[in-house]
């Protein structure tokens, strides 16, 4: 029975469906990175807010950088998702919110 | 920011940027995925000043806890007499920062001259606020 659409030719694997989107559209993937690393520190630093009337900006800024290099690392398995650029990146911005957090703490003086 | 406060954020930044790359080390030498920070040469760089920072604070820090504990003060002084327990923490921490900052540069600015300002007056700041405790700890000024 033929189909009535045509078959797509590249989702021999699941893999290779997101890698051929990708390949299209190379930027999908570090957008992709941005909202998770928003998504997690706005969601973070609002419900935190609400809760106690002020946030940890500095420890959600490191939490959602390495949540976001954890998915990363998840990405890097399989070739053609993520390059080398990106993830060097993260771990510089993985760095600067560790920078942030540690000089960032209570005005207590030691 | 008090000065064992900054010595200690910086040294669990030390700790922190050493735990991190290594974990991603690992993470490329146990699953052999198709991009792995071993390939980026600037990373791996940052990996072995920092392991040697933190050889080279160790050494220091024991010789500056010896220093602390055979001084003696004074009966009725009121100021340190002298540097001695600030030693470690201007060569050996501030090597720390600079190999990061440098990395970022490079890597977030792609190491042109015109964002180094950024990164430059970050540096200052702290520089200036660590000259202000040695000021403060020497002199008794208040804050």
């Amino acid at each position: 029975m033929p189909y009535i659409y045509e078959i797509p030719t590249n989702v021999s694997t699941p893999d290779a469906l997101i890698g051929g989107i990708v390949s299209n559209m190379p930027f999908l993937v570090p957008l992709t990175l941005f909202f998770i690393w928003f998504f997690i520190f706005f969601s973070g630093v609002n419900r935190q807010s609400s809760r106690l009337g002020q946030a940890d900006y500095p420890f959600w800024a490191l939490m959602a950088s390495l949540s976001t290099l954890i998915v990363s690392l998840i990405l890097s398995l399989t070739s053609g998702f993520i390059n080398i650029d990106w993830l060097s990146i993260l771990v510089v911005v993985n760095l600067l919110c560790a920078i942030w957090l540690f000089l960032d703490r209570r005005v207590t003086e030691v | 920011m008090g000065q064992i406060q900054i010595t200690i954020g910086i040294v669990m930044l030390l700790l922190f940027s050493v735990a991190l790359i290594g974990f991603l080390i690992n993470f490329s030498n146990d699953n052999n995925p198709a991009v792995s920070i071993t390939q980026d040469q600037e990373i791996i760089d940052l990996y072995s000043k920092q392991i040697g920072n933190s050889s080279e604070l160790k050494t220091t820090s024991e010789s500056t806890y010896e220093s602390i504990i055979k001084s003696n003060i004074e009966q009725g002084s009121q100021t340190v007499p002298s540097t001695g327990a600030f030693s470690p923490t201007p060569p050996t921490l501030f090597n720390i920062l600079e190999n990061i900052f440098s990395t970022i540069n490079t890597k977030i600015f792609g190491g042109k001259p015109e964002f180094q300002i950024f990164t430059g007056v970050f540096i200052s700041l702290i520089i200036f606020v660590i000259g202000l405790y040695l000021y403060k700890t020497l002199r008794g000024f208040p804050d």
